[in-house]
Parts: structure tokens; C-alpha cells; sequence
């Protein structure tokens, strides 16, 4: 009984060693565990400080995520109003890039227009070249034309002489009237030859002063001509040399 | 067709001033009596005549510088070209009296020249020519004639002077100037008032 009674007591000790092993080791996962939930405390408690500093700085800065959020609002807006705009730049460049091209092709006409131009003005200066000299017809028909002036004023002063010989005639040929009748009977016949003298040189006395008046008129439109023709060719050398200038600026 | 009123006012005083202002260096302003004058009248005093033209594109006009060849012409002539004023012995002859004439002709369709420029872009004159003694007024008509003046200056009682316009065209020549334009020259001092 007493054997049964320690093989129960050792029994029990058994139990209670493994029992308390079994607490101890037990026990040391607990403290183990427990170190490890106090080291997580502790990480917890720093989180929660960190937690509540950011809650605190959450909550400072909660107006300014509204003003912020305002501010996003307003430069989505803006942003908007920019694409819209660049939409219209592009649309534009667009245009601007079709009438560069359209110019470009302009231009290129212009430029062989401008070449066509360029012929049509030599040729200008070639032709204006050949009027200044054209401008010498002038200079010769001034010489014609004082030419017969001085014919005409030659002819005026034969006539003069002509006019003084009928004059002449005309005293002559009354002096022989007076003369046959003089004569008497003798002198009727050279009477009447002297009156045909008379009367002849009458006759040319008017044709000589009809010539003289023609000669005059002459003279007046032969002068009025050469005036003309010298006054014209000034006017048309003056408008030639303006026209040529002109022409010296287009080609600077 | 023919000019118009105005036209022929201004031509005759185109004529009138410039005649003036050509003879100014010989004959003061105020000693010179101006009077119209009809190509009668001029046909009946014995002057000596000098042509000049001004032509424009479709006209021209020819101006007539009548002067009196005698004693008094030559002797303000030869007064006015004596610095001391006292009168030189030397005679002028002929030729010398139609070139002082002729260089007075040149001014005077210079300054004609010069006011219808007021009208007329292009215009260019002609040298001055002496007509012979036997042409007449008359001579100058013709189908083209358009208008004619005359103006008679006289000096001391006697007409030394006289000028005449003949414009010829077969179209309408319209001279308007206005009258400063005669009026201003006067005041310049180019003439010489008495």
C-alpha cells in the first residue's frame, strides 16, 4: 500500500515536475510572447503617436487640402481653358501653315513675274535709250526750219527789190505817157505802148504785194512751226527725262 | 468751242504781268499807263515784233512783244543800262536794240511759262524770233485760233509797249489762276511802284 502509495506520490511528483515543466516552458513562451506583444506596445504606442501627430497635422491642414482642392479645382479649369486654347492655337497654326503654303506659292509667282519684270524694264531702258536719241529728229527739223526762215527772209527782201522796180516801172512808164504826149501825133502810139506798160506794172505791183502778204503769213507759220516744234521737243524731252528717273528708282 | 470768261481773264492777265514784270528793269511800274488794246489799234502804229511760244500737249500760245523803235526807246534803254544814270553817246543800233528785246522776250514767256504751270503739267517754250516789218496781225489767225489779247503800255503819252496772246487749240484750254497769284509777285517787290 505504502509502495502503491509512493509509486502515487511519485507518480504525483512526476506530474507536478512535468506539470511545472510544462508551466515553465509554458510560462517562458508567455514571457517570450509577452515581450513581444510589449515590444509591438510599445511600436503601437509609437505608432499611435505618429498616428496622432499625423492626425493633428490632418487636421491643421485640412484647410489647406480645401484651399488646395479649391486650387486643383481652379487649375482644372484653367487647365480646360488652356487645352481650349491650344485647340485654337493648333487650329490657327493650321491656317497660318495653309496660307504660308498658299504664299509660298505666291511668292514663287511673284518671283517669276518679277523676272518678267525685270525683261520689261531692260527693255524699258533700251527703248528709252533710242527716244533720247529720236529726240535728234528734233534737232534736224530746227535746222530745216531755220533754214526757211532764212529762205523766207531772203525772198521777203527780193521782194522788196521786185516792189522798188515796179514802183519804177510805174513812174516809167508815166514818164513815157508824158513824153508821147509830148510828141503830139507822133507819140500816140508809143501812148498807148506806155499806158500797157503803166498798166502791166500796176498789175504787178498788186501781184507783188499780194506775194509780199503771202510771204508774211509765210514767214508767221513757218516761225510759229519752228517755235512749236522747239517748245514741243522741250516738253517732250522734260517728260522723257522724268519718265527716265522714274524708271532709275525702280531699278534702285 | 471757245474759252471760257475766266479763261480769257486769265490769259489776258497772264499777259498783262508778265510783260510787266519783263520790262520792270527798264520802265518803273507806276511810269508804264497799261490800257487794252484791239489788233487795230496795234496794226496802226508802226512796232516792231518779237515771237515766242509756249506749247502744251494739245494747244499752244504764242505771245507778240510789240516795241517802238525810236529815239525815247533807245534813250531809256541806254539810261537804264548806264550805272550813273547819265545818257551814253554811243548809239544802239538795230541788232543790238532787237537783242535787248529778245533776252526781254525771254522773260517775259519765262514768267508766262511759269504762271500757266499753274494750270498745265507739261508745257515746254520756245527761243524768242523777230518778225519781219511786213507781217500784220492778221497773219496770226487762223482756223485753230481760239482767243487773242493785246495790252498797250504807254509812257509819257506815247505807246513804247504792247504784248499779245494768241491761243490756239482745237479743244477747250481752261487757264484759271487766282488772283494772288499775280497779286503776290507785286508784293515781292519785283516790280518796282513809283
Amino acid at each position: 500500500m505504502a509502495v502503491v502509495m509512493v509509486y502515487l506520490l511519485i507518480a504525483l511528483v512526476a506530474g507536478l515536475l512535468a506539470t511545472n515543466t510544462v508551466f515553465v516552458l509554458k510560462t517562458a513562451q508567455a514571457n517570450t510572447a509577452l515581450r513581444e506583444k510589449d515590444a509591438q506596445s510599445v511600436q503601437l504606442e509609437c505608432r499611435i503617436d505618429e498616428l496622432e501627430a499625423a492626425l493633428v497635422q490632418a487636421s491643421g491642414s485640412a484647410d489647406a487640402a480645401s484651399c488646395a482642392q479649391r486650387e486643383v479645382a481652379e487649375l482644372q479649369h484653367h487647365n480646360s481653358d488652356l487645352r481650349g486654347q491650344l485647340d485654337e492655337l493648333a487650329a490657327r497654326a493650321s491656317s497660318l501653315q495653309q496660307q504660308l503654303n498658299e504664299s509660298q506659292s505666291e511668292l514663287t509667282h511673284f518671283q517669276d513675274h518679277q523676272n518678267q519684270n525685270e525683261a520689261i524694264l531692260q527693255g524699258l531702258f533700251k527703248e528709252m535709250a533710242r527716244l533720247k536719241e529720236l529726240l535728234m529728229t528734233f534737232e534736224r527739223w530746227n535746222l530745216e526750219l531755220t533754214s526757211l526762215i532764212d529762205h523766207n527772209k531772203m525772198m521777203q527782201a527780193q521782194n522788196e527789190d521786185f516792189s522798188t522796180i515796179v514802183k519804177q516801172t510805174i513812174i516809167l512808164a508815166l514818164n513815157a505817157s508824158i513824153e508821147a504826149a509830148r510828141a503830139g501825133e507822133y507819140g500816140r502810139g508809143f501812148a498807148v505802148v506806155a499806158d500797157e506798160v503803166r498798166s502791166l506794172a500796176v498789175k504787178s505791183e498788186d501781184l507783188n504785194n499780194e506775194y509780199k502778204s503771202h510771204l508774211s503769213k509765210n514767214e508767221v507759220i513757218t516761225i510759229s512751226t519752228f517755235q512749236d516744234i522747239q517748245a514741243s521737243s522741250q516738253l517732250i524731252l522734260t517728260a522723257i527725262n522724268n519718265f527716265s528717273s522714274r524708271l532709275n528708282q525702280i531699278q534702285l | 468751242m471757245a474759252l471760257s470768261t475766266r479763261s480769257k481773264d486769265c490769259f489776258n492777265k497772264v499777259l498783262s504781268h508778265s510783260l510787266q514784270s519783263a520790262a520792270s528793269d527798264i520802265f518803273a511800274a507806276g511810269s508804264l499807263m497799261e490800257s487794252i488794246a484791239s489788233d487795230d489799234e496795234l496794226s496802226k502804229i508802226k512796232l516792231s515784233r518779237i515771237m515766242l511760244t509756249i506749247s502744251g500737249i494739245d494747244f499752244r500760245v504764242t505771245f507778240l512783244l510789240h516795241y517802238r523803235d525810236d529815239a525815247l526807246v533807245r534813250g531809256v534803254i541806254k539810261k537804264s543800262n548806264n550805272d550813273e544814270g547819265t545818257p551814253v553817246i554811243a548809239a544802239i543800233d538795230r541788232e543790238e536794240l532787237d537783242a535787248y528785246f529778245l533776252e526781254m522776250g525771254n522773260r517775259f514767256c519765262g514768267e508766262a511759262k511759269r504762271l500757266c504751270y499753274e494750270s498745265f503739267d507739261h508745257l515746254g517754250m520756245s527761243t524768242p524770233c523777230v518778225l519781219s516789218a511786213t507781217t500784220t496781225l492778221k497773219d496770226m489767225h487762223n482756223d485753230d485760233l481760239k482767243f487773242e489779247g493785246h495790252v498797250r503800255f504807254e509812257h509819257g503819252g506815247t505807246a513804247i509797249l504792247a504784248g499779245s496772246v494768241f491761243v490756239y487749240s482745237e479743244q477747250d484750254v481752261e487757264l484759271d489762276l487766282d488772283d494772288s497769284r499775280f497779286t503776290e509777285q507785286e508784293g515781292a517787290g519785283e516790280l518796282e511802284f513809283f
